[in-house]
């Protein structure tokens, strides 16, 4: 792993730590929920990762299908990156739905109820799911384009999840920020959000990267592999047609 | 809410942190793979 990998992976570590530190014995607990509410220190940087990572695959995929018939060598990378952001939103996506079933379930007494920011969430998860099964079960030269086309629409369910506290008044909360005029948390928790936004960022940025780069060698060894076989075909043509 | 609160607070935190360790071990042994 490369030098500049492991300072990024140090650096991580500690702003995950000081965020921990943070977010559990120096900010003070709410005022309403008490302690509980310190799993918002978790669960918003999971969306917040999500939302970037899921964004980085609509880029790569709009990127894959422009490029792919004139320029291979960057929709290989592209699609590479694709890979690797689906899986890493994926993994936040999950980690939101179960520190918010826990939080539901200390706050609300419940763990799911079908309102509309849960449920549009659980559709999201699963249409990646289904993205990724579809790129490791399909065979054949079209499932790379199809993967890229079957992310721009599952991409569009991003906003729905987002704007549904925003339309739909349900069992969820109404947006924290950005949301009506006093919305927000106290300015003395903020600095447990900022730490752990960072470290959890920069931890996916990590982890996606380390997966893109064995995606991308896996692609470069199948298209190589490939070439290979085509180099070698003509010449048994030529043993089998001089017999 | 108190016992629970406290306990659903805690296991948060554990989710998230071993999710995010299986996932990288997942990607870990890909990336070695790769590397060979």
């Amino acid at each position: 792993m490369k030098f500049w990998r492991w300072l990024w992976l140090l650096v991580t570590l500690g702003v995950l730590a000081e965020g921990f530190h943070v977010a559990l014995f120096v900010v003070p607990p709410d005022s309403a929920q008490g302690n509980v509410q310190r799993i918002f220190y978790y669960h918003i940087p999971s969306w917040a990762g999500m939302g970037l990572f899921f964004a980085i695959n609509l880029g790569c995929s709009l990127v894959y299908l422009a490029v792919r018939n004139r320029n291979q060598a960057l929709a290989m990378k592209a699609d590479s990156l694709a890979v690797a952001s689906a899986e890493m939103g994926v993994v936040f996506c999950l980690i939101g739905l179960v520190t918010g079933s826990l939080w539901g379930r200390a706050v609300w007494g419940i763990w799911w109820t079908w309102d509309r920011r849960l449920t549009s969430t659980l559709v999201l998860w699963l249409i990646y799911v289904a993205y990724l099964l579809l790129r490791r079960f399909a065979a054949g030269p079209q499932m790379r384009t199809l993967a890229a086309v079957m992310a721009i629409f599952g991409y569009l369910d991003v906003p729905l999840v987002y704007m549904s506290t925003r339309w739909w008044r349900t069992q969820h909360p109404a947006p924290v920020f950005g949301g009506a005029p006093g919305s927000g948390i106290d300015p003395s928790m903020m600095p447990a959000v900022w730490w752990n936004l960072a470290g959890w960022l920069m931890w996916g940025i990590f982890v996606a990267s380390l997966r893109y780069v064995s995606e991308y060698r896996a692609q470069k060894a199948e298209q190589d592999e490939a070439l290979k076989s085509l180099e070698f075909a003509p010449g048994q043509a030529q043993i089998a047609g001089g017999r | 809410m108190g016992d629970m609160g406290h306990r659903h607070l805690v296991i948060a935190y554990a989710v998230t942190i071993a999710i995010h360790l299986v996932y990288l071990g997942y990607v870990a042994l890909k990336f070695r793979a790769a590397m060979k």
